[in-house]
């Protein structure tokens, strides 16, 4: 089944003035249980694409379908709506809210969900649990080595319950222990989750990882290689 | 919940920012409070010296005395008329005066004066001339032959207290009022103007010498309660039949009493809307650096799906805590200020206190406490401050999450 489909996605900015395109033409379909790289030189697309398929940037030209919902017949409002209980979002720069501690930044999207108090304490422990950070949770993110924040921002990113989990150069800011834990936690969560992964990366070591390659040149699809698990 | 341990926190991050912002809002606050204070009570002041202590805050003469102050538009004085004056609630006390000018005399000089007949204990009510008196002795009954003047008048007409002061003048109906009365006493009125010429005599002694009978040119009305001036008067109006008597409130006694405080006020209200336009201005400013500094977290919150309008109520109860410690520690801080100067009025010394004199006022600034002056400050700071953070405030919550991110 389809999580993620893409028809003739293209970006061009600053369309008006000295256009810049980004992407020309991508069509992509990322099925349930997928753990997929998206690849590719700086200027290839990798982020604007993912920015498209979460709803957080619009296409100049073609349509982004996310569990059959077409993104761009929805409003503004809507879109706000369907990030917040359709899509998990990883960042590079770790991007955890520096006043909540590591268990209040994991419920955040629960409560902007609008959860019961008990129902997202206790999914933010279970968490934080399975990203191993039980023993941190109520540590702010400057108490926290950029791995295990980066663990926490995965814990956010699944609390929502997503239908996929998005990572923009997750593991950009890691050195390779951190990474490879990462890594590790979320291809467990992967297999006994049955969690989506799509990720932008220019790292060798979670490309080798990946069980799907998609490579970008200059925004089109260059290669799409699937591995054997 | 969240939205308040957010905002609470976040005010706290970065604790200089924050508490600039709110020495910036106390002290908008304070200063306008205070300078409130100090105008109002110098308006209380002025209404307290000119009508609480001498006019009355209401006045009742017969009708057109007020156009042409004659004894030729006086009236009787009659039971049924005092009755019909103490009848409102709020009516304390009828204080009953007849009043003419005269030229007063001793033995090498003359000056004109005013010369006010007074009921020798309804005027405690009002004037309360015993407690003013600063020689001599009050006047035991209202026919006793004396008077009392202001303390200015004696070195006027170059007369000691004991001798005799000669008042010559036109009494009721063009006749001669000529008399004689030894002066008992001086006293001391906040208004320096009535010092240098009033004289007082009893009311019947008065009478006398203007050959009035029992006529009044005045009934003067204390009133328990200014605010409720208004109602009396309007009440008054209906009671007595308009083509006999005219029902005054103290503004209409005194027109150029309340154009200067209304001019005064204008005045202090615009000196009060640069100071307002300045604090507003200053919130703006921390308020957009405090967003421009924080637009990659706000993109973020974006992103995972803070809606919107969630992320201005976290904005707006920032702001309204920071506004809301800001204000009520000006409050606080200006409080103590102007207690003291209420209870120690700044008095004033060299050409100020002579230009007050001249206007008729006491030399000294006394500050108002009334409790709305500081609510009110405090509010339209508070509301300043939500106003000017509004456009920071929509222009974090309409911020494109992608674009913050790059920020």
């Amino acid at each position: 089944m389809a999580v993620i489909e893409t028809y003739g996605i293209s970006k061009i900015y600053n369309p008006g003035k000295v256009p810049v395109p980004a992407l020309n033409g991508v069509n992509l379909t990322i099925e349930k249980g997928e753990f997929t790289a998206i690849v590719g030189p700086s200027g290839s697309g990798k982020t604007t694409l993912l920015n498209i398929i979460g709803g957080l940037d619009k296409p100049t030209g073609g349509k982004a379908v996310i569990q059959g919902t077409e993104l761009g017949g929805l409003s503004d409002r809507e879109l706000v709506d369907f990030r917040l209980h359709h899509i998990g979002f990883v960042f590079q720069s770790y991007n955890l809210i520096p006043v909540l501690t590591a268990i209040e930044n994991v419920s955040f999207v629960m409560q902007m969900q609008g959860r019961p108090a008990k129902e997202y304490h206790q999914k933010s422990m279970a968490l934080l649990k399975e990203v191993g950070l039980e023993d941190k949770i109520h540590k702010r993110p400057s108490e926290l080595s950029g791995g295990q924040q980066q663990r926490v921002a995965v814990a956010r990113a699944l609390a929502s319950k997503p239908d996929f989990v998005l990572a923009d150069e997750p593991t950009a800011n890691l050195d390779s222990v951190s990474t490879a834990d990462l890594l590790d936690m979320m291809l467990e969560l992967n297999k006994i989750e049955d969690m989506t992964f799509v990720f932008s990366t220019h790292d060798q070591r979670v490309i080798e990882r990946a069980r799907r390659v998609v490579t970008l040149v200059d925004g089109k699809i260059d290669k799409d290689e699937i591995r054997a698990a | 919940m969240l939205s308040l341990k957010l905002a609470w926190r976040n005010i706290w991050r970065s604790k200089r920012r924050t508490l600039i912002t709110i020495a910036s809002i106390t002290i908008a606050v304070l200063l306008s409070a205070v300078m409130r204070s100090m105008q109002e009570g110098q308006y209380k002041d002025m209404i307290d010296t000119t009508v609480g202590t001498f006019s009355g805050y209401i006045q009742v003469h017969a009708s057109g005395y007020w156009e042409e102050q004659t004894l030729e538009n006086s009236f009787i004085r009659t039971d049924s008329l005092l009755t019909q004056l103490n009848a409102p609630e709020g009516v304390s006390a009828v204080v009953p005066r007849i009043e003419s000018f005269a030229l007063g005399a001793g033995s090498r000089q003359s000056r004109p004066v005013m010369v006010l007949g007074i009921d020798v204990d309804a005027e405690r009510q009002l004037m309360n001339p015993e407690k003013r008196l600063e020689s001599g002795h009050y006047f035991k009954r209202n026919d006793e032959r004396a008077a009392i003047v202001g303390r200015e008048v004696l070195d006027r007409l170059q007369l000691q207290r004991g001798d005799s002061l000669v008042l010559l003048g036109q009494g009721f109906r063009g006749m001669s009022a000529t008399g004689l009365y030894p002066v008992k006493g001086t006293f001391s009125l906040p208004n320096p103007e009535m010092n240098k010429s009033l004289v007082l005599l009893p009311l019947s002694t008065a009478q006398d010498f203007l050959a009035a009978g029992d006529r009044l040119t005045s009934a003067a009305l204390v009133v328990s309660d200014p605010d409720r001036t208004a109602d009396i008067v309007q009440e008054l109006r209906e009671r007595l039949p308009g083509e006999a008597y005219e029902v005054l409130p103290w503004q209409e006694l005194m027109p150029g009493l309340v154009q200067g405080i209304e001019v005064d006020r204008v005045s202090g209200y615009i000196i009060l809307g640069v100071l307002y336009m300045v604090v507003g201005f200053g919130i703006l400013g921390t308020l957009l650096m405090m967003i421009s500094e924080r637009t990659y977290e706000l993109g973020i919150m974006l992103s995972v799906g803070t809606p919107r309008r969630r992320l201005a109520s976290i904005l707006s109860i920032e702001i309204l805590i920071v506004t809301m410690i800001g204000s009520i520690t000006g409050i606080l801080m200006s409080l103590p200020i102007s207690w003291y100067f209420n209870a120690y009025p700044i008095e004033l010394t060299g050409d100020m206190a002579a230009t007050m004199e001249n206007y008729g006022l006491q030399p000294m600034i006394q500050f108002s406490v009334d409790a709305s002056i500081f609510l009110s400050q405090a509010l339209i700071i508070f509301v300043i401050t939500l106003l000017f953070s509004f456009i920071p405030i929509i222009r974090a919550s309409r911020l494109n999450p992608v674009k913050a991110m790059r920020s």
